[in-house]
């Protein structure tokens, strides 16, 4: 290296390091390398993992050149601990395998044979061979990891984090480390280390003896003297999302080693720490060997990683720019219009669909479960722009699965039975609802999917599993899924004066445990589709979207932003659940009353819950608050209005003031007089706009029907 | 000196161009420098040689992880003690004369990486325009000096004109067998599904997305790769040529063994220049042709005029019909954002004669005319045998290909009255649930086993069918025959095959149909609120048009703009795409 390193200074160093340093714990401190290398001393452990936070805590500057050079410092390592071994022995160990038996004999051999001093370079113990133990280098917890594009020839030699899936895992070899020979003519042992993949066999005999006396002696392969450790080569590629548009995904070859075998299978995502190194070619080979040399990354460290890592791992990411683009004033709706910011309107479909991504809190006391995940059917005339909703949901969902209706069949959506050709051993193959666990699950064209295959949906919809008994194989599996449906009508148009079930032909025990469903129309109407027809001919004219009021967010910032909310687990607050049960009860009593179209069932209540703690950890707050659950009901209000619409836009405005001074007129009852707030509270459960109840009051005050007082507080009717 | 040098591209070597990169480069950006390269061809394989300057046109089909080279090694010449320092750029192989040696800085720092990409001859491109490469193909002459000899010990590859005396005859046994390996790819076996493929044939079978093509598939070796080059793009490269049977050797040890095929099958091309083009019409220059594109699109009026005689009585006098064959045959994707996508208008032309071998026939007039087309029968069994989409095979680490891997602007005519009742099995259902979501977002996913990824892809298909056809398409127009076109339809062929035997007729068309795709376009803002207003009146008549069919009608009326040679859509023209719209909607 250019500075040139003072190896020796640097071994010091590491020694002290490793003696010394400590972890205060309590009132103990805790020497955690000297207690490691005391285990391994005793063989109760063979590997070191040496943390580099504790390096860098300990010296950066020598943290930095191990990580760039790590393989040296390996060695180094290494060897330190090598040394240190015997001072740290303090009782006889039992010998645990062959190999430690045969080195022992060597050992006490060496004692009795040699003279000190006398220095055999042939025959002296490679290393290698005496060492029982590995070492292990541990990144930075700060340190980022790298995509296996951006992993570059400056990169040789340093220690990366890479993340991927593996495409391939052999199965685990041992590999020969140290090959140990005996000669047929002294019977003195020579040691060859191997350091790459092939070696040439040694065949002439170099002890002095045999060389002196020209007695050619042949070497045969000791199986029992020479050391294999297990090694396995892996895999990985890219992530999906880490390629560029048009961009073939690029793979990265693994060699594991001893402990980091057996660490992944095939499909699996991991992060993987490790030195990137030139293939050494031995023999023959090196010297033909031509411009190009073949890279491959060391193992240190294999995590598989789980869904929530990942997202861990994300959330750190988020830096403090990105959260004030996200949150500031209005958010929300800003975050709604992002979802499919193509697509023009249905705010309120958003919105809800925004929820359907964060999700409500999954429960799971005393074996109850109930689910936190949030179902939504959108309904509407075909083209309206329903496939186009779900294939942004798909995309922005970190996992999901998009399949119509038609094209999955029941085994599809859940699970298959399948029968491993090679083996012949029953498998289970995850359909749809089971590979989307923990996601969201969008099934376009639900009306069209056949009965029998519907049904095996309505136990996912509830309990969020799968059950199966088929074949000799009785399992569970989880689909905790969301499940986000698009249908329909049936007849070609949706005809509000029928019930949902006859409109769209599906159940009720299905369509109940939708905890939304939205009707999408299309309505005719001058200023939308001026509006719309300005935006279509802007795409047309500019080759782009037209400038908006507002830049929608980026679908990658959303994803990890939504990733950020799933670490919060809002609850209800005790003095809100009677305002939740109040509205719940308040929902039965009109589907009571009214000839209701839709279908109103307890799922309802849990559907709010859902949705109010949904919103609350959209504001990353940890309690549901009562605008909250208002919004809530907003949204089931809102639902509900879009499948009973009145025809016709100019009476519906009078209608909105009519409906509102009925409501009024219903919470005063007998009483002369209603509280302000709970007039405001009632008209915005039922999903209209506080400005409306404002004008509305203000019209009937003027109208002389009732009379509000100095404070604004009270209303009195005349 | 070095400027003659420069002049003379032929006479580039890898050195020179390492030392006078930005030169090079630029001298290249020139059209007709770029045209003095050699182009090549697969035919005359042998009259190139080692580390030769050459030229060639194709696809990018796959991408491979990059790999690293030596940028620099010492050759220590063991006689006289002498060093030099000898590049790696260009080469794939050291060159090490017999008493020398060569040594690497040990610790890689003199490691540099370069971009793998495969690429094969453009798929689909037509008989004619290869004609007319082949007649582009200027061979090089044959030097005395050129070849070396080439063996294992001693290996050299880039011919050094000042240091080397060539023993003529032996280069010449030499070459001979490398011309015998190239050439001796005898289709013994026919590659299985399983296995990788090991001679040109199999090769073909694999990463072609259509089977017969013409080419050489070259592994192209990029420097400062900056990944502007997508996945199917079109690309004109010019580099060097390595087809060291000595790289089989290096390459052999690889880990990844049997994911490269021996520089006899696929040569290699360490790549000066690479360009990504927009068309392979070889009747316009393949860049910089702004002029030469205005030339042949104010031929329009004429153009369009031929394509009406041709294609009227063809389509049985339909001229609606014609008139949306000839937008079909304009149209290209102009934008991608999101989920939306604009420009495309697939086809669907059903209630088609009953008469045998008619779309073939049809094909056969449509192929003269554009410059890449393919022409796919829709029967169960091809639907069961060929897989349309790519898929990444992980026992070869290479990339599958599918018929829909086709490049941009390439025409796909699908049969769809060949079409019988039968099964369709597990690669058949895919196909048909793949090229249903090519239709609706032009957009494939190629499969990755562990996942699916989406690539952007752009082709115009015609469907023929005799109802209504199995996939959606933007456009479906039943034919509305005039029993007098019947009739004489035999003839009619005959007489579209004796019209497009005029050459300036076929020239025009060809130059045109081109031209026309790569034309800017633009709606002035009078224009626009004309759109706006009969959008909203055409809303309260039919509640049923929504913003969807205002895209078709507004991107209509592009195509219909852009055939009349015009570049700016008029109040006229937007009128005949209503009009147009509207006469195929009363037809269905």
């Amino acid at each position: 290296m250019a500075q040139g390193h003072d190896y020796p200074r640097e071994r010091e160093l590491i020694r002290t390091f490793l003696t010394e340093f400590n972890v205060q714990e309590g009132r103990r401190k805790i020497f955690k390398y000297v207690d490691t290398i005391t285990k391994i001393a005793h063989r109760e452990e063979v590997s070191l993992i040496v943390d580099l936070d504790d390096l860098h805590q300990y010296n950066p500057e020598l943290c930095d050149y191990v990580q760039q050079n790590a393989r040296t410092y390996t060695k180094l390592i290494s060897d330190v601990v090598f040394e240190m071994l015997p001072t740290l022995r303090d009782r006889e160990v039992p010998c645990k395998d062959t190999l430690d038996v045969y080195i022992q004999h060597r050992l006490i051999m060496e004692q009795r044979l040699r003279q000190p001093g006398e220095n055999d370079s042939h025959n002296q113990f490679p290393p290698e061979l005496m060492r029982r133990f590995e070492v292990f280098l541990r990144n930075l917890s700060g340190a980022k990891s790298i995509p296996i594009r951006e992993v570059r020839a400056g990169h040789v030699g340093s220690l990366l984090t890479v993340r991927g899936i593996v495409t391939r895992c052999t199965e685990v070899k041992p590999i020969l480390v140290v090959a140990t020979y005996t000669c047929d003519q002294c019977g003195a042992e020579t040691y060859q280390p191997v350091k790459s993949l092939s070696f040439m066999p040694l065949h002439k005999c170099p002890s002095d003896e045999c060389r002196v006396n020209r007695s050619g002696g042949r070497l045969t392969l000791q199986t029992r003297g020479s050391k294999f450790i297990k090694f396995q080569e892996i895999r990985i590629q890219e992530h999906s999302d880490q390629v560029p548009v048009g961009h073939i995904p690029r793979s990265l070859t693994i060699y594991c080693k001893a402990e980091m075998t057996r660490q992944c299978m095939p499909g699996d995502h991991i992060a993987a720490t490790g030195i990137f190194l030139p293939l050494l070619k031995s023999g023959f080979k090196q010297m033909a060997q031509g411009l190009i040399t073949e890279h491959f990354l060391e193992a240190h460290r294999v995590v598989c990683l789980t869904k929530t890592d990942e997202e861990e791992q994300q959330k750190n990411d988020l830096t403090d720019e990105e959260m004030s683009e996200i949150s500031g004033n209005n958010f929300y709706n800003k975050l709604a219009a992002s979802i499919a910011p193509e697509i023009y309107g249905h705010e309120d479909v958003k919105k809800a669909l925004l929820l359907l991504l964060i999700g409500g809190v999954n429960q799971n006391q005393g074996g109850m479960k109930i689910r936190g995940s949030i179902n939504i059917c959108l309904m509407g005339d075909p083209g309206v722009a329903k496939s186009q909703l779900l294939g942004f949901i798909n995309r922005v969902a970190v996992r999901s699965q998009y399949t119509t209706g038609r094209g999955s069949s029941g085994v599809g959506l859940t699970a298959a039975v399948m029968k491993d050709p090679l083996t012949g051993e029953m498998t289970l193959e995850g359909g749809a609802l089971v590979l989307a666990d923990r996601g969201v699950c969008c099934i376009d064209e639900f009306d069209k999917m056949a009965d029998a295959d519907r049904t095996a949906i309505h136990e996912v919809m509830e309990q969020q599993t799968i059950s199966i008994a088929k074949a000799g194989i009785m399992t569970t599996l989880n689909a905790r899924v969301s499940i986000l449906a698009a249908a329909n009508p049936a007849y070609g148009r949706y005809n509000p004066r029928r019930t949902i079930e006859q409109n769209i032909q599906l159940p009720a025990a299905l369509l109940s445990r939708f905890d939304l469903l939205w009707l999408i129309q299309d309505k005719p109407e001058r200023d939308n589709d001026l509006r719309l027809a300005q935006h279509v001919i802007f795409v047309h004219q500019n080759s782009k979207q037209p400038p908006q009021q507002f830049t929608p967010i980026d679908i990658k910032l959303m994803r990890r932003y939504l990733a950020l909310t799933q670490n919060i687990a809002p609850t209800v607050p005790a003095e809100l659940c009677d305002y939740m049960v109040e509205a719940y009860v308040a929902i039965r009593r009109d589907a009571r009353n009214n000839a209701d179209m839709t279908f109103t069932s307890p799922r309802i209540l849990l559907g709010i819950v859902r949705l109010s703690t949904a919103l609350a950890k959209l504001r990353l707050s940890e309690e549901v608050e009562k605008s909250d659950i208002q919004e809530a009901l907003r949204l089931m209000e809102m639902s509900k209005a879009s499948l009973s619409q009145q025809p016709g836009q100019g009476g519906r405005q009078r209608s909105t003031r009519d409906r509102i001074f009925t409501l009024v007129q219903e919470l005063a009852g007998t009483a002369k007089s209603v509280q302000m707030s709970d007039v405001v509270d009632a008209c915005t459960n039922k999903g209209f706009k506080p400005t409306e109840v404002h004008e509305t009051i203000e019209e009937y005050e003027q109208l002389n029907v009732w009379q509000i007082n100095a404070a604004r507080t009270k209303i009195t009717f005349v | 000196m070095k400027n003659a040098a420069l002049e003379c591209v032929q006479s580039w070597n890898a050195d020179f161009v390492e030392n006078n990169l930005k030169d090079c480069l630029e001298k290249l950006s020139d059209y007709e420098t770029w045209q003095k390269v050699s182009l090549y061809s697969a035919t005359h394989s042998h009259h190139y040689k080692e580390g030769q300057l050459v030229r060639i046109q194709g696809m990018i089909q796959d991408m491979h992880n990059p790999e690293y080279y030596v940028s620099k090694y010492t050759v220590c010449n063991k006689a006289t003690g002498t060093k030099t320092v000898r590049s790696g750029k260009y080469k794939d192989v050291m060159r090490v004369e017999p008493g020398e040696s060569a040594r690497c800085a040990k610790d890689g720092k003199d490691a540099r990486e370069r971009q793998n990409l495969f690429c094969i001859p453009i798929p689909a491109l037509n008989k004619w325009a290869l004609d007319i490469h082949k007649q582009n193909v200027a061979l090089p002459e044959i030097h005395a000096e050129f070849g070396q000899s080439q063996g294992v010990k001693r290996k050299e590859m880039d011919e050094d004109h000042n240091d080397e005396e060539m023993v003529c005859e032996d280069s010449f046994k030499e070459v001979k067998k490398t011309e015998v390996r190239i050439e001796n790819v005898a289709p013994t076996s026919s590659a299985s599904e399983n296995q990788s493929p090991q001679n040109l044939d199999d090769i073909k079978n694999f990463s072609f997305p259509v089977k017969n093509v013409e080419g050489q598939p070259f592994y192209l070796k990029v420097y400062e790769y900056d990944q502007s080059t997508v996945m199917n793009s079109m690309v004109e490269v010019v580099g060097f040529l390595s087809a060291d049977p000595a790289i089989s050797y290096v390459e052999d040890d690889m880990e990844e063994s049997g994911k490269k095929l021996p520089a006899s099958l696929i040569p290699r091309l360490h790549v000066v220049c690479l360009k990504n083009v927009e068309h392979c019409n070889p009747l316009l220059p393949s860049f910089n042709f702004s002029s030469d594109a205005a030339l042949a699109f104010a031929n329009a009026q004429a153009a369009v005029c031929d394509l009406k005689i041709i294609f009227t009585p063809l389509l049985l006098g339909d001229k609606l019909a014609v008139d949306f064959l000839i937008c079909n045959l304009l149209s290209k994707v102009f934008v991608r954002k999101d989920v939306t996508q604009l420009g495309h208008l697939s086809l669907n032309l059903h209630e088609v004669p009953k008469m045998t071998g008619y779309v073939e026939k049809f094909y056969s007039i449509l192929e003269q005319l554009v410059t890449k087309s393919h022409y796919f029968p829709l029967t169960i069994e091809v639907l069961n045998s060929t897989p349309f989409v790519p898929k990444k095979d992980y026992t070869c680490d290479k990339l599958r290909s599918g018929l829909l891997q086709l490049s941009q602007g390439t025409f796909l005519v699908f049969d769809e009255t060949k079409m019988t009742v039968g099964q369709l099995l597990d690669l058949g259902t895919k196909n048909v649930m793949a090229l249903k979501s090519f239709l609706e977002r032009q957009e494939v996913e190629y499969d990755f086993q562990f996942y699916a990824t989406p690539f952007q892809t752009d082709l115009s298909i015609i469907i023929f069918s005799e109802r209504k056809s199995l996939f959606e398409c933007d456009a479906r127009v039943p034919l509305e025959s005039d029993p007098e076109a019947v009739k004489a339809l035999e003839a009619s062929f005959e007489a579209a095959v004796l019209y497009l035997r005029n050459d300036e007729v076929t020239t025009r068309i060809r130059r045109f149909l081109t031209a026309a795709q790569l034309a800017n376009y633009e709606i002035p803002e009078i224009v626009q609120t004309r759109v706006q207003e009969d959008f909203v009146e055409m809303r309260q008549r039919d509640k049923n048009f929504t913003g969807d069919d205002l895209h078709i009608v507004l991107n209509l009326a592009r195509l219909l703009t852009l055939s009349t040679g015009a570049q700016a859509l008029t109040a006229e023209i937007w009128k005949q795409a209503c009009a147009m719209e509207g006469a195929r909607r009363a037809r269905l």
